[in-house]
């Protein structure tokens, strides 16, 4: 895609990331309506099922994404000067990057241990 | 008076904004408060995770009238967010574009999303 079609490129992720965490909640709130869990292992156990670890990871990330191109939007419609937007997207940046390790260390843990 | 001169009117509290533009206005402002509850929403994850006492903790969370009131805002920012940017979905292909459309569906949004986290509070 060439450069003058970045703001296409981000416009399709912002949809597919939309749909993928959209697809999440769904998920997550029809797990807890049809088969709450009882218990902490019980609970373990169904996060450890590899589909759902991976499923989670994904959601989570697309998240992060989605929530990066929304963000980058805001900023650039009302931050204009330039040093503050890149002082800004900087640490959007980090958070987000933190927020991934932080949820892939938390579902890692699940997964190994079970 | 922007550089050549010409009027410029930016005051929002003035500017009389249909029911769409509000939503969109709200579509905005709900995403950026649920990008500052991803870290608890992680910590809330990693407390059911911990241990049986942190399991239960996380799942009486919102226990009590204050919980259930916080849950219901959460659930009312996630939905609006959530059934909104479905709206914007099918205005990409094109459902819904029209200006009677658009305003029935914006005021379909903006009262489905807090009856739907009413329902979904009285079956969780």
């Amino acid at each position: 895609m060439s450069r003058k079609a970045s703001g296409l490129k981000a416009w399709i992720i912002q949809r597919i990331t939309s749909l993928l965490v959209a697809a999440g909640v769904l998920l997550f709130a029809l797990k807890l309506l049809a088969s709450p869990p009882e218990g902490v292992m019980q609970w373990r156990a169904w996060l450890s099922m590899s589909g759902i670890t991976v499923l989670v990871l994904l959601v989570l990330f697309a998240l992060l994404w989605h929530a990066w191109i929304g963000m980058r939007d805001v900023f650039i419609d009302y931050v204009h000067a330039q040093s503050w937007r890149l002082t800004l997207l900087s640490l959007l940046a980090v958070y987000l990057a933190a927020c991934a390790l932080w949820g892939l260390f938390i579902m890692l843990g699940v997964f190994v241990q079970g | 008076m922007s550089a050549d001169g010409r009027p410029v009117f930016l005051n929002v509290l003035q500017i009389r904004m249909p029911v769409m533009a509000v939503l969109s206005v709200l579509h905005r402002i709900s995403g950026i408060i649920l990008l500052l509850l991803i870290p608890p929403l992680l910590y809330w994850l990693q407390l059911s995770v911990s241990s049986q006492v942190g399991f239960q903790s996380a799942f009486n969370w919102f226990n009590g009238i204050s919980g259930q009131v916080i849950l219901f805002l959460l659930l009312w920012v996630l939905l609006h967010h959530l059934f909104s940017g479905v709206r914007f979905l099918l205005i990409d292909i094109d459902q819904g574009v029209d200006k009677q459309s658009a305003r029935l569906s914006a005021w379909l949004v903006l009262l489905l999303a807090p009856c739907s986290s009413l329902l979904l509070m009285w079956l969780l």
